[in-house]
């Protein structure tokens, strides 16, 4: 990840293009500086070598100028960039352009937001293109159908398997009901089998990555760490 | 020696043992053009691993350049290039492209751009077919 990070276009172009004052990029899609967007801004900004004026939260776009009110906090940017490590079925995308965009184009109409992620799937692509408010909207890795995993054209299904598709899919939804009924094949039915170092996406199969204290005893290969809402 | 090291590992094999004397670095593509690629990749060049000087793993000096940005890579070529004259200067210098034609494109920009009038030469072995389909995926 942290290669990929380095050797996108993004930072070369943070780099060297543009000036400094008017690019800003952002963790907004997390919104919260304990997950993993700011993680992934840290090592964004030491592979560019890019100082650390650059990156702000989310909240600090705007300034609060009473109850319910807020201005943005600096006109001279005019290039907002947005970074997160996977848009699975883009939903989080959709919310923050409807939480921050709105606000953002209406205050400041020739600002530009781009969303980059590090992966992608085709259908989160062309959701947050349709229906959000970014300028540009790219990523490094693009899934399309072949990386969900029980989709008519799985790669993983291809060729002489121990376990057909129809069979895998069926033990995978078994106890997937069971740990995760709402989703038991991945959030939105993503079907994914993706896991960064710092954390699983729900897009994965929640037989992957199960270890709720709380739920069905299971041991996940790959443990997603909850974000827990209190 | 910098061979960017693509899919075709009796290539790689073959144009490391016409410089047999030279040291070698691989660049390989990352990120890919597919996600899946990039490990494909390193296994294939893994295959060359004897003629590239490391029999024992992937002990081989390795570098990343983007396998879709020539920009990238003739950047990525340079600084590589920096680092190691600053270490010991080089007196001739090897630039094999055998990935993708976009990192062709990005070897041949670097070579344009810094390293006319040079010691420096590009081995390109020209082929009259290839095979369309490289491989099934992982």
């Amino acid at each position: 990840m942290r290669k990929l990070l380095a050797l996108g276009s993004v930072g070369k172009e943070m780099q060297n293009g543009h000036s400094f004052r008017n690019f800003i990029a952002s963790a907004a899609l997390t919104g919260n500086p304990s997950e993993s967007g700011t993680h992934l801004l840290y090592i964004f900004r030491q592979e560019n070598n890019l100082p650390k004026n650059l990156f702000i939260n989310a909240h600090e776009i705007f300034t609060s100028s009473g109850v319910g009110t807020r201005t943005l906090r600096d006109h001279s940017i005019s290039r907002y960039v947005f970074l997160d490590d996977l848009a699975g079925s883009g939903t989080q995308a959709e919310a923050y352009s409807r939480e921050i965009l709105t606000d953002l184009k209406h205050m400041s109409p020739s600002a530009q937001a781009a969303y980059y992620v590090l992966f992608a799937t085709t259908r989160a692509l062309s959701q947050i293109r349709a229906n959000t408010r970014f300028d540009n909207v790219n990523c490094i890795y693009e899934l399309d159908e072949s990386f969900r995993c029980f989709s008519d054209q799985s790669r993983y299904f291809n060729g002489n398997v121990l376990f057909p598709k129809a069979t895998s899919e069926e033990i995978c939804r078994h106890y997937g009901n069971r740990l995760v009924p709402a989703h038991p094949l991945g959030y939105k039915d993503s079907q994914m089998l993706l896991s960064f170092h710092h954390n699983t996406p729900d897009n994965t199969l929640p037989v992957i990555w199960f270890d709720d204290p709380s739920g069905p005893p299971w041991h996940p290969i790959f443990r997603r760490y909850q974000k827990l809402e209190l | 020696m910098i061979i960017g090291a693509g899919y075709d590992d009796a290539l790689i094999a073959h144009t490391a043992e016409s410089k047999e004397n030279a040291r070698k670095v691989q660049l390989l593509g990352l990120p890919s053009l597919r996600a899946d690629m990039y490990q494909e990749n390193v296994l294939r060049a893994q295959r060359a691993s004897e003629q590239l000087g490391s029999t024992g793993g992937p002990v081989i000096d390795t570098f990343f350049a983007p396998a879709n940005d020539p920009f990238v890579t003739a950047n990525a070529l340079s600084g590589i290039i920096k680092d190691e004259n600053r270490s010991r200067p080089l007196t001739n210098l090897y630039l094999c492209p055998l990935a993708t034609k976009v990192q062709t494109l990005g070897f041949g920009l670097y070579f344009l751009t810094e390293l006319l009038g040079t010691g420096a030469s590009i081995i390109f072995p020209f082929c009259k077919t290839y095979a369309r389909e490289t491989s099934r995926g992982i």
